[in-house]
């Protein structure tokens, strides 16, 4: 019984010292990917716990975020066929008109990342955000590449136009 | 090479993961202005989308906290999975162990059986079916092991005194009894295929009997006796002999 706590002592803290450091990213993209809070907290906590129980299988040394993302990618999959998550938008009436340029243009992001369909707003996350490539992101989210580099062209499009979008308010606010 | 289109479409449809590991694509943006230009303003806005994404930091506090509780959960499930794990295993080698004592109970005891047997019925002289008239006893040899007369009487002939049908372990069997001069010797006699790869043993008991067995397809000879083992093996064999002939 020694044995088992000792052994189950060991492989917490290799647990803790390689996943854990990644839960707020998970935590991040996840609420931006599912676009609901408290389902991206469950989806994280169901992540890490099949982490866990799947910990034996992970090699130390190898990429943990990405084993990490495609756990979490794969049980966001699932989720998804059973239910549809409702989007979370910002209304820009919730934005104060006072605040700072830089402010703005950030919640004109967040917000044209959040509005977008769920498979675009996951390439970009994974993409742009968390700096995984084509690659990897086709092999998480188990898509053909050429669809990501798809998505990912269309994604920086609708950024680009709401940058220019958010450009365009600032100047007629000025006027 | 790369011409400006390849470029364009590339810093739209690669990360920037990609677009760093893109050699060709690096060499074209060194060497040009408009591609260069370009490549800052994909890289702003990626940027731009990072920061806005990054902004705000994400408690994880209760997260975390959740993650360990159901961890924690999760620990007797763990132990109870290698505690059932480690009952399976002595399930299965006690499964394995009274399987191989089966399989040896089929085959080996008949030996064992027979020589317990000899030691109640003849040493104990328990038996009172005995038939001693030596044709009845031939007679007795050729209906149960359907023997010609000759080799009945010729294994008769071989010392036999009286014979009887009896039950040794599942086997119904005809058991003659023979002198030695160191005491009755028992030779079970049956139509058993089943016993033909019982071996011969040495006495490894303690109860001061050989016991030797002569086995072919149809018929086993069991010789059990206060004889010594080359005696029991001879007698066994010159029985066997003289049914099979």
């Amino acid at each position: 019984m020694a044995t088992i706590r000792d052994e189950r002592t060991t492989r917490l803290e290799s647990f803790e010292a390689a996943a854990m450091p990644h839960l707020e990213t998970l935590l991040r993209s996840a609420r931006h990917i599912t676009g609901e809070r408290h389902i991206a907290d469950d989806l994280v906590q169901e992540t890490m716990l099949q982490a866990w129980r799947a910990f034996h299988q992970f090699q130390p040394g190898t990429n943990c975020k990405a084993w990490l993302y495609r756990i979490m990618l794969n049980l966001w999959s699932k989720l998804r066929k059973k239910q549809q998550p409702a989007r979370y938008i910002v209304a820009l009436d919730e934005v104060e008109l006072g605040r700072e340029s830089a402010v703005l243009t950030n919640l004109q992001l967040s917000t044209a990342l959040d509005t977008m369909p769920a498979e675009q707003r996951a390439v970009l996350v994974l993409g742009i955000v968390e700096g995984f490539s084509c690659r990897e992101i086709a092999e998480m989210l188990a898509l053909p590449i050429g669809t990501v580099m798809s998505r990912l062209a269309r994604g920086r499009e609708k950024l680009r136009a709401a940058l220019e979008y958010s450009s365009r308010s600032q100047e007629t606010t000025k006027c | 090479m790369l011409n400006c289109a390849d470029v364009r479409d590339r810093l739209q449809t690669l990360t920037r993961v990609d677009l760093r590991q893109d050699d060709q694509l690096r060499l074209h943006v060194a060497q040009c202005a408009a591609c260069a230009s370009a490549d800052r303003a994909a890289q702003v806005l990626d940027d731009s989308l990072r920061e806005a994404v990054l902004r705000d930091s994400v408690p994880t506090h209760d997260v975390r906290q959740a993650v360990l509780r159901r961890i924690d959960r999760a620990e007797p499930r763990e132990g109870s999975r290698a505690f059932i794990l480690r009952v399976a295993a002595a399930l299965l080698l006690v499964l394995a162990g009274v399987g191989t004592w089966l399989v040896y109970r089929s085959v080996a005891p008949f030996e064992a059986l027979a020589r317990r047997h000899h030691q109640d019925e003849v040493v104990s002289a328990a038996a009172q079916e005995w038939i001693t008239e030596p044709e009845g006893i031939a007679g007795l040899i050729g209906e149960r092991i359907d023997a010609s007369p000759a080799g009945a009487r010729a294994v008769v002939a071989n010392h036999v005194y009286a014979g009887r049908i009896c039950r040794v372990g599942d086997a119904r069997l005809v058991h003659l009894l023979a002198t030695d001069g160191r005491g009755p010797v028992s030779i079970f006699i049956c139509r058993d295929t089943r016993r033909r790869d019982l071996h011969a043993s040495d006495d490894g008991s303690g109860d001061g009997l050989h016991s030797a067995v002569m086995a072919s397809v149809d018929l086993t000879v069991v010789v059990v006796g206060p004889i010594s083992e080359n005696d029991a093996n001879r007698l066994a064999k010159t029985a066997w002999s003289a049914l099979t002939l």
